[in-house]
């Protein structure tokens, strides 16, 4: 069969090998004779080692807009006209069953439902439901997918976060990002493969931390790069003042011919990478600059992505930078906005919230798109968990908010492979339990890494004795949502 | 002549027996890895056998041509050698069955048959010269011997390939390479679902195996009684099946087993939905249309397949690979598996148009090339045409115009292509349109106006054009307030107060009045700010065609004159004990956010008050002081209700120079949060000690959540200044 | 039709043939490589473990086909899904199941299965089957076995060794053809010796000393000089503070302040003052019931309280709580008995004879805590949170002198175990509320069993237990550690695995003989680390020739001394010493120095002490790289770049990468620029001497070695060409200098100054600079 849309790569084994052969068998006898291992699988860690994908990928590059704090899935995507209806009735406990509870609303007696006081309307071809906080993420309902139905285990904001990127809620494992670098390498070496982005918004706030883009236990090449919130957004790059790129290109030349001179006594290849890494340090500092240079942009790009994006260390100038980055061929940008935790206040804050992401977000897959980018780079949009069904709190009509929740809530991908304009996974009438299609975390990883043209159970590191992948034991591709 | 002859009798008596021994004795002797190693000649060596046996009988057959003589020499070696290339290929096909699953009936019919040849051709060779009754049969005799090689190598092919290998007339590789045509008279389970089955699921459950008794095999050219099954219910059978496959791996009951080669995501997806909708074997395409379950999926399967992208070319040296490479062109296969490469270029300032020409070692295996935003001229596009198999070009924001186009005409596999950001005007289009194979065109960005946008949509239809954003005249968008570059509020001596323009062409007007600044008569920034006394900005950001920022207020201080000494007389509470009493004057303010920052000086039971000392030459310089507070109306924190500074030359003879006190709190400040000051005017007295009282509200108003309780006051800085 | 001539040769080469064929079978068996008979812990064990155990070993959920290979019985007997054949038949691979599935040509019989994407190389097959031939003899695993003190073994080049470890390093040598290099030159040598020992670089007084005498006593003298200075111990506590997972804050993503410090302040001391690595380890261990009057010894129990500490509010107290648990018991097995026992936690160690029980026997020592998984949220944070002890200023002024305490009370967490004992279930998939069977104390049988008559239930037995003369692995994993700082690579190149899975020992005897004596010298940290500096071994030249580059990449035979990159702390050190801005205090609460913005701010929640990041000034800016302020969520961007971990969870042993971040950091770093610049003002006020002196000066006080005169001819150039441009774009030399805090000297040329700092700088710069030759 070379019906492509069945291709994944396999390990040849010789009787498949035999079989698909269409010159002598002998002569392959021959050849499996002399080419000792032609046919024995070839090591992973090679195949890895040499930065290519196993199979041929759907995406190239990934964005990840990070929603921290995790945004209500009942005020955006996941529609629950019921909730309205049974307003400040109580959680019927044959839907809560055994869930547990944080330690927010463990001591609550009641748990009044409360339904979204926002309007959701349905958009695209296929209707997708999307609230009223998202006008411009509504605009582009054919370009995405949203995911009603990813479940977590966690119910906390610090390990469901590091669950989310790095597959474990504990321990120092390597994240997404990482696991990519690793697995895929850099497409531009004159940029760091695995960059983050941090912003934060008006509304109740919960960290972010170096663990979320640790390289873990891979060599430290694989970190993510923090970026700081400034005009030179790569920490150091800047040469001091004073020190212009004349005086710099001088300094390196002399310093290379010094450590030559080294090499030449002790002979340790240490010395001359290290001479490399200072050209591609200098390197660098070109390629940077012009990154972010706007110039050859159309003055529009501010309407389109809204003015903050000309503000550093906002969302909106984090999503124009992170365009500008996965087209210079960064493999992973992470980008994290804080303030989606509404345990009260819900309705201003998330207004709030949704004015910050909203249009940027949008015009963010917008303007991949309409550069040829958006088949080759994967948009993912979306927190750690969903919120409760009912209020966290004194309850009232008007204010109200929702504790963490579990069991499910909703993302949405765009690009790479996705399948757009679809939503996939069923909730149940209530918004508490998955009646449909169930995405693990797990299964969301392993579908990435397929999506970037990796099989999530051959992207493996061997450390302490033990392999390690970023999908644990789990996780399995979901073909539901790949276009 | 003879020597040999008796050398190869010899050789040939041993072997046989050999083979016969090792025939019968098969399952019982244990072979060595090195003789079971000789076992992968056998495909080899029985081309030789297979060979000669048939020259014999050529040469048999035209043995008339030849003189009887040299005829009986040549004919015998022939025999002999086919005698002996036929035990030998026995022998390590022998060595070969061991260990490996062969179907056990196959496998001993190949195996008696070879013997069996074996020992004809032995015999043939010394019937030939030794046993002349014979001769008039010879012709059948050779007749038999081809019809048993025949059956011994079906048996054979059999075995490597399955049973239906040499069947007549369909064969299997055949139809691997000719995928069923999608003619809406074509059933979609042969087109979607059985060649699923036949790579993932037949090789286990055919009619040789039947594992599980479950037959999945069927003929090829009819979709009925596909199964052969225990189920009596196909039904049931295909819900076992799709509950099995979507087991978890690690499952023992998860199809396929672990080991084999698994179902791969869209294959599950694939049989799924087939199953879900019904899993009939003779649905036609045809009858697959819009709301049918699986539209989705023969759409999918048809666009896919009927643009195969299994490459032919071949896998460019790692070698050449590397050299294509530098630090500014990055060359990549698109896949582990795949020969196809991918070029980005990077870095515009190092872009050498030259460098495409070097690319062309690779023209066969490059598809996709990006050199967006490298300075691409039009005389360069000619060097992209040796690139016959290119599929995806991205020129964005390159220098390309019109004038270049012409020569991407002779890209003929070229699917997609991005124009975005470049001199590109209407006149390309037809140009463009006249490249076949061209799927999708981006065009953002470009001298294309609305107007020929509409006309081109309308024109071209078989490429979808992609025009992108453009900017709504009637969404009018607010603008940002302005960038403070002061990390701190505090101004030393010389400090200027600067601002950035947080959006390009804005205008940033001023007032000092504290009155909200207009797009008319207010103060235009234009560069740095040098103030002598503390001041307080009202800053708003004004352009045309956007909505003017909201104001923002900043209220700067000057450095205070440092202290000698300071002392508290009241204690703050324990929880806000700040970084002791020096936080009030270290030229640090609090965040609003943070009171517990260590910037901050709680009190909510005492008042504050601080002794300040100051050294003799400074005494004369100290204005004025001023008080800064915080203020957060829902958290109880509120400005103080008055502020007192004495002074004196002793510390215990102070008078009261100034007091100020401040309106109660109202109820439109409920929500009040922020920062402010009061500051007292020395009234040029000049003195050695100070004292600053800061009174915190006793009595929290009745609208206020925490009426009737104390206030609280939280001071982070008291400046002395000139 | 046969006649008796042609039989005879027939059944004679019939004959043959088969002679022949079992003959073949013969050499068929003898691998390649392997002379003599295989070894089960050297070449049998490291294939089954890495290839086989994970299905076929310990773990009993996981084990498949009901075949078990780690144990001979199991293996030798009949197979579950074949009771025909058995697993292994001892001195017959043809009969033995093992054999014939990795034999196999059917990728559904052949073992490892493909999909396990895990294959055998002929050569281990071979191995396999040479094992089985020999008799399939199972040895427990080398690292289970208490070290015996090995034979001093012969070597050919006697004149060579300086001390035993040579001997064992020699005898491999030689047993590969390699040869040691000449004894590094003598300036390299001391500045070898000074970073290892201390950290810091030899002033040029003492260079000058010991270039005008290399001779052996004066470099003992060195060693004793090094050894007795303060800074000895802040260089062993830096790869102990790793281990220990010590930080300045909290560590989950509301991340408050704490103030362990103190406890860092104790681990220098006890360096210093040369505790045994027993006192050491079981204070640490069990300070409370070992001295529970003794504070110093309550204090050294911190190191179970490093572990991070959550402060999100509405966190359930139970999850966490076991959580703290989890990290110590790790901790625990880690870096004491060089265990990965956290394999354990959900289920049997899939490589390790530890049982999941076993697991939890363990985990019970430190299950018994009087602690709670969430004291308080953010808002309310403690810098300690119970249990913890209060030292007060007269606490140091009279017993505690080594801390180097600034406030008037410090409060540091400490170990404090409840009256009432917790109950220790084996927790299902480890986690905390699925509560299977209690279990009591205990600790793994295959390493040393935890004989209750003779160990008190408690910490305190624990301590005992692992300093029990039988313990096989304590002794061991600790001088390979001291042995990989020295060499950057352990004996056991996996220096926080012994287990099945880990590297076997380059050089075993060597090890054991270093573990034993250890031993027997009552556990004498000083006078191991002595041993090593003073053997030849460690003395080579780090030279190293094509050939040897070639048969010995790794150099794991020792035959020239190592170059490596210093770690982060060390950079740090050696920019800020060589510059003269180096404040040589020690202990004390960690300091921060230039950040680059916003680090700190981007991250955080807004909440708490650690909100935003407050530089430190004054001499708080030039304190040696371990007292930098480590906050978990946002380390020191500098310091991470150069490979230092984020303290998140205990960590054996640094990688050393070499990345373009670094570059950056080392060109602009404005501490390293700063330094540059303090450094010309202070060469240029002292004027010893002309430009080229200077710069010989600057160079011999960073790189610790004269410059070779072409090295100062292009270090020159550079000054020359610099001091040109300056000269002619006026104002740019000002802003070069404009670097630091540090005040200025006053000196007129400025051109003049900022082309000596940028020709330090470069200095700096070089690879040679920071890395031990």
């Amino acid at each position: 069969m070379s019906n492509p849309f069945f291709e994944n790569q396999q390990h040849v084994t010789r009787r498949h090998f035999l079989g698909k052969l269409s010159v002598g068998i002998g002569s392959v006898a021959l050849g499996s004779l002399l080419t000792k291992d032609l046919f024995s699988p070839k090591s992973l860690e090679d195949s890895i080692m040499a930065g290519i994908p196993h199979f041929a990928p759907k995406a190239k590059r990934v964005i990840y807009l990070f929603q921290n704090g995790a945004p209500s899935q009942l005020e955006t995507f996941d529609y629950k006209p019921l909730l309205n209806k049974m307003v400040g009735q109580e959680l019927p406990a044959s839907i809560r069953g055994d869930q547990r509870l944080t330690g927010m609303t463990a001591g609550q007696e009641k748990f009044p439902l409360v339904g979204s006081k926002f309007a959701f309307n349905q958009y695209g071809q296929n209707g997708t439901w999307i609230s009223e906080i998202f006008p411009n993420i509504a605009k582009i309902a054919d370009d995405i997918c949203v995911v009603k139905t990813i479940h977590t285990e966690a119910i906390n904001h610090d390990p469901a976060l590091t669950f989310f990127q790095t597959g474990a809620q504990q321990g120092n494992r390597p994240s997404m990002g990482a696991w990519l670098s690793y697995g895929l390498g850099s497409e531009n070496a004159n940029l760091p493969a695995y960059c983050v982005l941090l912003s934060r918004g008006k509304g109740n706030g919960q960290g972010v931390y170096s663990k979320l883009w640790t390289n873990g236990f891979l060599d430290s090449v694989h970190q993510g790069v923090q970026f700081s919130n400034s005009d030179e957004p790569i920490l150091y790059l800047e040469n001091p003042d004073g020190v212009d790129a004349v005086t710099r290109r001088k300094m390196l030349d002399k310093l290379a011919m010094l450590n030559d001179e080294n090499f030449k006594e002790f002979g340790d290849p240490e010395i001359q990478s290290r001479v490399q890494q200072y050209e591609m340090a200098y390197r660098m500092q070109t390629a940077v600059p012009e990154m972010m240079d706007l110039s050859k942009e159309p003055d529009y790009i501010v309407n389109m992505y809204g003015a903050e994006s000309m503000v550093p260390g906002t969302y909106a100038a984090n999503c124009l930078l992170a365009r500008r980055l996965s087209e210079s061929g960064v493999r992973f940008v992470q980008l994290y906005h804080q303030g989606w935790d509404q345990h009260g206040n819900l309705f201003n804050e998330m207004s709030g919230q949704a004015m910050d992401v909203d249009r940027a977000s949008a015009a963010l897959v917008q303007d991949l798109k309409q550069r040829g980018l958006l088949d080759e780079t994967l948009v993912i949009w979306g927190g750690e968990f969903g919120r409760t069904n009912y209020c966290q709190g004194n309850f009232s009509a008007d204010n109200y908010g929702r504790d963490h929740h579990p069991r499910c809530f909703s993302i949405w991908m765009a690009g790479g492979g996705v399948k757009p304009g679809i939503s996939y996974g069923e909730t149940d009438e209530f918004g508490y339990n998955i009646v449909k299609d169930p995405v693990h975390v797990h299964d969301f990883h392993a579908t990435v890494l397929h999506l970037l043209g990796m099989d999530h159970e051959k992207l493996i590191y061997k450390h302490l004795g033990r392999r390690f992948r970023l999908t644990d034991v789990a996780g399995k591709v979901v073909p539901g949502i790949i276009a | 002549m003879q020597v040999y002859k008796s050398w190869i009798g010899n050789i040939l008596v041993g072997a046989n027996f050999l083979l016969l021994f090792l025939a019968f004795s098969a399952d019982k002797v244990v072979l060595p890895t090195f003789l079971s190693w000789t076992g992968r000649f056998h495909p080899l060596l029985l081309h030789l056998p297979l060979g000669i046996t048939s020259l014999s009988i050529l040469l048999w057959l035209i043995k008339k041509h030849f003189l009887a003589d040299s005829f009986n020499e040549i004919y015998d070696l022939t025999l002999s050698v086919s005698a002996v290339t036929s035990v030998f290929t026995a022998l390590v096909g022998l060595f070969l069955s061991k260990g490996q699953d062969y179907e056990a009936v196959i496998l001993r019919n190949h195996l008696w048959s070879g013997v069996a040849l074996s020992f004809f051709s032995w015999f043939s060779w010394w019937a030939f010269s030794n046993f002349y009754r014979i001769k008039p049969y010879w012709t059948y005799l050779q007749f038999a011997g081809l019809a048993l090689m025949t059956f011994v190598g079906h048996a054979g092919g059999s075995l490597t390939h399955g049973a239906d290998y040499l069947n007549w007339p369909v064969d299997k590789d055949k139809k691997e390479e000719v995928p069923v045509p999608f003619s809406d008279s074509a059933a979609y389970f042969q087109v979607a679902i059985r060649p699923i089955l036949e790579k993932k699921c037949v090789s286990c459950h055919k009619k040789e195996k039947a594992k599980g008794d479950l037959i999945l095999a069927s003929n090829p050219n009819t979709t009925a009684n596909v199964w052969v099954a225990s189920h009596s219910n196909v039904n049931d059978m295909l819900k076992e099946i799709l509950f099995r496959i979507d087991l978890p791996v690690t499952d023992k009951k998860h199809m396929p087993p672990r080991g084999k080669d698994p179902l791969d995501p869209q294959e599950i997806l694939i049989l799924k939905n087939w199953i879900e909708a019904g899993g009939s074997t003779d649905v036609l395409l045809a009858s697959i249309t819009e709301n049918h379950p699986l539209f989705i999926d023969k759409e999918a399967i048809i666009n896919v397949t009927s643009k195969d992208k299994s490459y032919t070319f071949p896998f460019l040296s790692a070698k050449k690979l590397e050299d294509l490479n530098d630090a500014y062109t990055v060359v990549r296969q698109i896949a582990g598996e795949s020969p196809a490469l991918k070029v980005d270029f990077f870095i515009s300032k190092s872009f050498d148009p030259n460098k495409l020409d070097k690319l062309s070692a690779a023209k066969e295996q490059i598809i996709q090339v990006n050199l967006s935003k490298m300075p691409l001229k039009d005389q360069d596009l000619n060097k992209l045409q040796v690139f016959q198999n290119l599929e995806k070009l991205i020129l964005n924001q390159t220098d390309i115009t019109d004038n270049g186009i012409r020569e991407l005409q002779k890209l003929n596999k070229m699917e997609v292509l991005s124009l975005s950001g470049t001199q590109i005007s209407a006149k390309s289009i037809p140009v463009l349109a006249q490249i076949k194979s061209l799927k999708v065109v981006y065009l953002w960005h470009t001298n294309i106006t609305e107007a020929e946008y509409l006309e081109i949509l309308k024109k071209y239809k078989n490429i979808k054009w992609y025009f992108g954003f453009s900017p709504n005249p009637d969404d009018i968008l607010p603008l940002n307030g302005p960038i403070l570059e002061n990390k701190s509020l505090i101004l030393a001596e010389k400090d200027s107060i600067r601002f950035k323009k947080s959006m390009p062409g804005a205008l940033l007007r001023y007032t000092l009045d504290g009155k909200t600044p207009d797009s008319l008569t207010s103060l235009i920034y234009t560069k740095p700010l040098v103030f002598s006394k503390p001041v307080t900005l009202t800053v708003k950001v004004f352009k045309e065609g956007w909505i003017s920022s909201p104001a923002y207020t900043f209220s700067f201080f000057k450095e205070g004159v440092k202290p000698d000494s300071i002392r508290l007389l009241t204690l703050p509470e324990p929880e806000y004990l700040g970084a002791g009493v020096q936080s009030i004057s270290d030229n640090n303010l609090g965040k609003i956010d943070q009171f517990r920052s260590g910037n901050w000086l709680g009190f909510r039971n005492n008042r504050m008050e601080a002794v300040f000392r100051f050294k003799d030459k400074v005494i004369s310089s100290i204005r004025y002081v001023s008080v800064h507070y915080g203020v957060n109306v829902q958290s109880y924190i509120l400005a103080p209700q008055y502020v007192e500074l004495w002074g004196g030359d002793e510390e215990n003879k102070m008078t009261l120079i100034n007091k100020k006190a401040l309106p109660a709190l109202r109820k439109e400040n409920l929500n009040e949060v922020g920062t402010n000051a009061v500051i007292l005017d020395v009234k040029n007295k000049t003195s050695k000690w100070y004292k600053v009282v800061v009174k915190n509200v006793d009595v929290l108003p009745a609208f206020h959540p925490g009426k009737g309780s104390k206030g609280w006051i939280f001071i982070d800085e008291v400046f002395f200044n000139k | 039709m046969l006649n008796k001539k042609s039989i005879i040769i027939g059944g004679g080469s019939f004959a043959l043939l088969v002679v022949l064929a079992w003959f073949s079978m013969d050499n068929a068996k003898s691998p390649q490589n392997i002379d003599g008979m295989v070894d089960y812990n050297l070449h049998v064990r490291p294939i089954l473990s890495d290839k086989c155990f994970a299905c076929h070993g310990p773990d009993a959920k996981a084990r498949q086909g009901g075949f078990r290979l780690d144990v001979a019985d199991s293996a030798y007997a009949r197979l579950k899904e074949n009771p025909k054949m058995h697993g292994i038949v001892p001195n017959d691979r043809a009969k033995s199941g093992l054999w014939l599935r990795i034999i196999s040509k059917d990728p559904e019989l052949l073992m490892p299965p493909p999909k396990s994407n895990l294959a055998l190389t002929e050569e281990e097959i071979e191995i396999l089957g040479k094992w089985i031939d020999e008799g399939a003899v199972y040895k427990p695993h080398w690292a289970f076995l208490p070290p015996q003190k090995p034979q001093i073994p012969k070597v050919r080049k006697a004149r060579w060794p300086k001390n035993e470890i040579d001997y064992f390093v020699l005898a491999e040598m030689e047993k590969r053809g390699l040869s040691p290099a000449e004894q590094a030159d003598p300036e390299r040598l001391l500045k070898r010796i000074n970073l290892d020992l201390t950290g810091l670089l030899p002033n040029i007084e003492v260079q000058e000393d010991f270039l005008n005498n290399p001779s052996p006593e004066n470099y003992k003298k060195v060693i004793n000089k090094l050894l007795a200075s303060p800074h000895y111990g802040e260089k062993m506590a830096i790869s102990w503070m790793d281990l220990a997972r010590y930080a300045d804050s909290h560590g989950y993503q509301d991340d408050g302040y704490r103030t362990m410090w103190p406890w860092r302040d104790w681990v220098i001391h006890a360096f210093n003052k040369n505790y045994s690595y027993k006192k050491f380890v079981s204070w640490q261990i069990a300070g409370d019931y070992l001295e529970p009057r003794n504070k110093e010894a309550i204090l050294a129990t911190g190191f179970n309280r490093n572990h991070k500490i959550t402060q999100e509010g509405g966190v359930i107290q139970e999850e966490y709580r076991t959580e703290y648990v989890t990290d110590r018991t790790n901790t625990f097995s880690k870096s004491f008995l060089g265990l990965t026992m956290e394999c354990a936690k959900c289920h049997d160690h899939k490589y390790d004879p530890i049982s999941q029980e076993e697991y939890y026997k363990t985990f019970a020592f430190f299950n018994q805590v009087d602690e709670k998984g969430l004291v308080g949220d953010i808002s309310l944070a403690s810098l300690a949170d119970p249990p913890f002890i209060k030292i007060s200023k007269k606490e140091v002024g009279e017993l505690l002198k080594f801390i180097n305490l600034q406030d008037t009370v410090v409060s540091v967490m400490v170990m404090k175990d409840l009256e009432q004992r917790r109950p220790t279930h084996i927790l299902r998939r480890g986690q905390y509320d699925q509560l299977d069977r209690k279990v009591g104390y205990g600790l793994p049988v295959s390493v040393l069993p935890f004989d209750t008559t003779k160990y008190s239930p408690n910490r305190k037995g624990l301590s005992s237990w692992m300093f029990d003369d039988k313990n096989p692995l304590v002794a061991r994993v600790f001088v390979n550690r001291v042995w990989e700082n020295f060499f950057g690579r352990g004996l056991v190149k996996t220096s926080g695995d012994f287990g099945l899975q880990g590297d076997l020992p380059s050089h075993p005897a060597l090890l054991d003989w270093l573990a034993v004596d250890f031993k027997e010298h009552n556990w004498d940290i000083k006078r191991l680390v002595r041993q090593i500096v003073s053997s030849a071994t460690y003395q080579q030249a780090a030279n190293v020739s094509q050939d040897k580059m070639k048969n010995d990449p790794e150099n794991i035979w020792l035959s020239r001394a190592p170059r490596l990159r210093l770690p982060a702390e060390l950079i740090k050190d050696l920019i800020l010493a060589s510059s003269g801005l180096l404040i040589p205090e020690i202990g004390g609460p960690s300091v921060k120095p230039y950040q680059p913005d916003g680090i700190w701010e981007a991250t955080t929640s807004g909440r708490g002490q650690l909100a935003t990041y407050i530089q430190d000034h004054g001499k708080s800016l030039y304190r040696r790289g371990l007292y930098n302020f480590i906050k978990r969520t946002a380390p020191p961007p500098s310091m991470l770049t150069f490979d230092g971990p984020p303290r998140d969870q205990c960590e054996i042993s640094r990688p050393r990468t070499n990345t373009p971040l670094q570059a950056l950091i080392l060109l602009n770093d404005p501490m390293v620029n700063e330094a540059a610049r303090v450094f010309a003002e202070k060469l240029l006020k002292e004027k010893k001497g002309n430009m080229e002196e200077m710069i010989g000066l600057a160079f011999r006080r960073i790189v610790c070695r004269k410059a070779k005169s072409n090295e100062v001819k292009t270090l020159i150039t550079f000054y020359k060409d610099q001091y040109q441009y300056f000269s002619k774009k006026a104002g740019q030399a000002e802003k070069v200098l404009n670097q630091g805090e540090y005040p200025h000297e006053n000196i007129k040329d400025k051109n003049e100054v900022a082309s000596l700092a940028l020709t330090i700088l470069t200095i700096y710069n070089l690879e040679e600079s920071i890395s031990k030759t």
